[in-house]
Order: C-alpha cells, then structure tokens, then sequence
C-alpha cells in the first residue's frame, strides 16, 4: 500500500463522498466523521470487495447513519453548527446562482431520493451499485432516481428560462 | 444513437457542478490516521527483525568463541612432553621418603 493509492482514490471519489455523507448527516463535522471513519475502514477491505466503490460509499452510508442518530442527542446544540461550507464550487456569478438553486432543489427532496441523486450524479456509481450500497432492490434505486429528477424539473426550470 | 430522456437537461445541469473538495485539514486528518495504521504493523515487524537478527549474532559470536578458546582436538592435555617419570622426578620422590 503506498500513499499515492488512497490519495488517488480519495482525490478522484472523495469529493462526491463529503457531498453524500453531508446529505445523510446534520453537521459537516459529521460529515467528516463519517468519511474519515468509513475511509480507514474500507481502505483496508478494498481488495476482498467484488466492488470497491459500492464498498466505499456503502461504508460511508453506515458511518454517516451512525453519525446521524448519535447527533440526534446534540441536535439542538449543533444546530447552528451548520457550516457554510458550499455543497459545490462555484468561480462565477451564473455558478452561484446554479449552484444555490441546485441546493435549495435538492433540499426538497425525499431524502432516500436525493441519495441516489447524488449517487448516480456525482459519485457516478450505476443503479446497480447504488442498490447495493443503499440496500434496495435494482428498480427501485431507478425508480427513486427517475422520481427525484421528476420533481427537480419544475424546481430548476427557473434556471432553464433565465 | 438518439435517447428519450425527459430529464436530459436536469441531469447535465445537476451533473455540470462539480461537489466541493475535501477540506485540507481533513485531507490531512486521514493522512494522519493513514501514517498511523501504516507503521504500526511495520513497527512491529521491524522489532522482530531486529530481535531476530540480534539473537542469530550472539548465537553466531559465542560459537565462534567457544571454538577460539577450546583446545585443538591434536594438542596435549599436558604440558610434559612424556607420560614416563624423568630421573629427575625419580630422584625427587626418593628425596621425599
């Protein structure tokens, strides 16, 4: 095991993982809990998994899920702990404004619905692996998919007629 | 080869924007805990090595000792060049009655 292998896979799926696990946790602290934790654990089991990524994001929903109902204690406490920390980059003034729609869409979500959103979108995982990391049947990780973008489409159209 | 997907669009928009990059202090954080869950199979290896090497050399050094200090297999035990009494230890035993 070398530096530059968990480097390389952190730089190119790290990204979308902070996005996911900040999607299923109340705080970016916990967000980061949660891939630090998921990362030193899958890291090691990345060679005995059929498929690393799934593996991955599907230690990452567990560490985030635990995550989640161990701030549910701290709720209030932490509640104004949530960070500004954007979901996305953004260099220009249409970027913000993407990006701020974007972000208030995917707010409206179901949140089973915006998982796989951000799983098939950002992480680039197939229906097949969203199934498997978020422990549902093939169909409906793409029901759920199709369901989502049903709903985003009236919310972005704003952006669509600017 | 043409595709019949309503959301097109929806999905280049959502895809367009690229997540945010991992914080460097967190990015620093799994370096950290990487380093650690590295060296501590390696630190434990290099002790056995270490003491394993340092048992061959003692085991290695006190045989080539004790063969240095034991005596050739063809030397005399004794320093007398005959096993027979000289008349000189002759004389000396007949001096002592």
């Amino acid at each position: 095991m070398t530096d530059n292998d968990w480097q390389a896979f952190l730089a190119q799926h790290g990204p979308a993982a902070l996005l996911y696990a900040r999607h299923l946790t109340r705080t970016l602290a916990d967000a980061e809990d949660a891939l630090h934790d998921a990362f030193l654990r899958f890291w090691p089991r990345r060679h005995t998994a059929k498929d690393p990524r799934a593996l991955f994001f599907t230690c990452l929903r567990t560490a985030a899920l635990d995550q989640h109902r161990a701030s549910n204690r701290r709720r209030a406490r932490e509640q104004q702990a949530r960070t500004d920390l954007p979901l996305f980059t953004a260099s220009t003034q249409d970027d913000y404004e993407k990006r701020d729609l974007v972000q208030h869409a995917l707010q409206q979500l179901p949140a089973d619905q915006r998982e796989v959103i951000i799983l098939k979108l950002w992480a680039n995982l197939s229906f097949e692996q969203i199934a498997q990391t978020t422990n549902v049947p093939l169909n409906t990780a793409a029901a759920r998919y199709r369901y989502a973008l049903a709903k985003l489409a009236p919310l972005l159209s704003l952006e669509n007629t600017k | 080869m043409t595709t019949n997907n309503p959301h097109e669009h929806i999905e280049r928009t959502l895809a367009d924007l690229t997540p945010t990059p991992l914080p460097d202090y967190l990015h620093t954080r799994l370096a950290e805990s990487m380093d650690n869950q590295l060296t501590l199979p390696e630190k434990l290896l290099g002790i056995a090595l270490s003491l394993a090497t340092a048992a061959a050399l003692f085991i290695t050094i006190s045989l080539t000792l004790t063969l240095l200090n034991a005596p050739p297999l063809s030397a005399p035990t004794s320093t007398k060049t005959s096993a027979y009494a000289t008349p000189a230890d002759l004389q000396t035993l007949l001096a002592a009655k």
